[in-house]
């Protein structure tokens, strides 16, 4: 689903993001991208939905060369992968449905299709009861509840995570990993980047370590750190 | 494009003004209040260009006749003269005339008793097609024979022409420079607009939006907004022009003043087009910026 064949990723200012990843991430995968903060976990998802373009190497996402695209097919690449992130993104002054939905209407969708598949999603969140209230009125873990709806309402074939448990307290964060290993089991591919030691080492997933832009340690059902 | 989406558009537009309601409502009052000052000096300058061409095109020349030419010689002088490029009418005013006339300007049996004969000679009375020529023809007709002198105010009329020349090259300067301002107030004003938005635009690059489909909404909101500026703009010069207008009339209704009808729809229009035209420019360019993610 995502391949990387020598990705290097240097910033205009000199500073080295990424050095020489190499990987393949199968379709059906539940990921994590564990490193300190500046390991080039960031850079690594900016990369698969072209936010940046890759200095060196061939990355491919969905069987496209994502490097290569024009600009209008990055839409098309970016509505295949949902992401949500630490801060939700929301737009605040729309009510959660219409959040959903705007992930929808981008992609001119019918409007019997976005009443069809906006509840679906608000109800796999479990949230389908609070349609109507906007983002300040919820919690943080609704908030992502929220996130996760928009990311996945279009049927993407990867979920990227951008450290989605970092605002929220444990438990909070534990349904929120119930969520992303429920729609996994759907048959997205998941690719999570955290700090969170206890999750990652409860999970026994995939982890890929990251530590000055390379890639330390990648081992199916693997722990935080050694 | 499909129907759903330009039906979402111009929903996104609406909802876009009404959410940012107060951002949204400073612009189009800078807006309107822009629109407003250019449309009322437009209009001033319009009324002191009329009331110039007004005067211009009272010019004319007195063509003074000797006495040794009969009535065939004027007869043909008159031909002569309305031969001439750029004449528009020629009017002959005979010795009996002149003194008539005069009689009715000096209002004073007095000093007409003093006059046993008619001192005034024969004359034409020319005006022109075009007011700039006078000075060119006077001296044509000077030296056509039978002509005694020529009269046509060179001094004043020198002056009005040299003032109505500096008031256009004035008002086009200062419409120039003003409607350069507008455009940089309303542009910046929109920019202000837009930026409050920057992230509204990131998220919708981050679910797969288009540029064109974040951009339509933005482009209409501005049109909107240069449109309902434009309307308040409007209402405001039309009452305040049929208002100011009496007043001067009133206190001076022997100038040209420039009626409350096709030209102030015509400045009103234009008004109005400019602001909505510059909305949309300035919401084009202004979210350009923040497309690049």
């Amino acid at each position: 689903m995502i391949q990387m064949y020598q990705v290097s990723k240097s910033y205009p200012n000199g500073a080295v993001a990424l050095r020489d990843i190499n990987l393949v991430i199968e379709k059906g995968e539940f990921v994590f991208l564990v490193g300190a903060s500046g390991a080039g976990k960031s850079t690594f998802m900016k990369l698969v939905i072209r936010r940046e373009l890759p200095s060196a190497g061939q990355i491919v996402v969905g069987g496209k060369n994502v490097a290569r695209l024009r600009n209008w097919e990055i839409p098309r690449l970016r509505r295949s992968v949902g992401t949500i992130f630490q801060d939700f993104l929301l737009l605040p002054n729309k009510t959660a449905y219409e959040n959903v939905a705007f992930a929808l209407e981008v992609t001119e969708a019918s409007t019997r299709e976005i009443r069809r598949r906006v509840p679906a999603a608000l109800e796999l969140v479990g949230l389908k009861h609070k349609f109507s209230a906007r983002p300040h009125e919820l919690s943080g873990g609704e908030q992502q509840r929220i996130s996760i709806a928009r990311s996945i309402v279009n049927n993407p074939l990867i979920l990227l995570a951008d450290e989605p448990t970092g605002n929220l307290d444990p438990a909070t964060s534990w349904e929120i990993m119930e969520l992303l290993c429920e729609i996994n089991k759907r048959g997205t591919t998941v690719l999570m980047a955290t700090h969170n030691r206890e999750i990652v080492d409860r999970m026994k997933r995939r982890v890929i370590a990251l530590e000055g832009g390379q890639i330390i340690r990648d081992e199916q059902r693997g722990v935080y750190c050694l | 494009m499909k129907l759903t989406t330009v039906g979402y558009h111009f929903r996104e537009a609406s909802r876009g003004l009404e959410r940012n309601g107060a951002m949204s409502l400073v612009s189009i009052g800078i807006i309107a209040l822009c629109l407003l000052i250019l449309g009322g000096f437009i209009l001033t300058i319009a009324n002191l260009e009329h009331i110039a061409a007004d005067l211009e095109s009272r010019v004319e020349i007195r063509v003074f006749l000797s006495d040794e030419l009969k009535k065939d010689g004027i007869g043909a002088l008159e031909e002569k003269l309305a031969d001439l490029a750029g004449v528009k009418k020629v009017e002959y005013i005979s010795k009996e005339q002149g003194l008539e006339k005069l009689q009715t300007q000096i209002d004073d049996p007095k000093v007409f008793a003093l006059v046993k004969d008619n001192p005034l000679p024969n004359s034409f009375n020319i005006t022109l097609k075009e007011p700039e020529t006078v000075a060119a023809i006077a001296t044509k007709i000077q030296e056509l024979a039978g002509v005694t002198q020529v009269n046509y105010g060179q001094e004043w009329v020198d002056k009005l022409f040299s003032l109505t020349r500096g008031l256009w090259i004035a008002a086009t300067i200062a419409i120039i420079s003003l409607v350069a301002v507008v455009i940089m107030i309303i542009t910046n004003t929109i920019r202000l607009a837009v930026f409050a938005r920057r992230r509204e635009v990131e998220i919708m690059k981050l679910v797969g939006a288009t540029d064109w489909f974040i951009r339509i909404p933005f482009l209409l909101e501005g049109m909107l907004m240069g449109l309902v500026a434009g309307i308040v703009a409007n209402v405001i010069l039309y009452l305040l022009y049929g208002f100011v207008a009496g007043r001067i009339i009133s206190l001076a209704p022997f100038l040209p003043w420039l009626p409350l009808g096709a030209l102030v729809g015509k400045v009103c229009f234009a008004v109005m087009l400019l602001g909505m035209v510059v909305g949309a420019l300035a919401s084009g360019i202004s979210i350009r910026k923040y497309l690049h993610v």
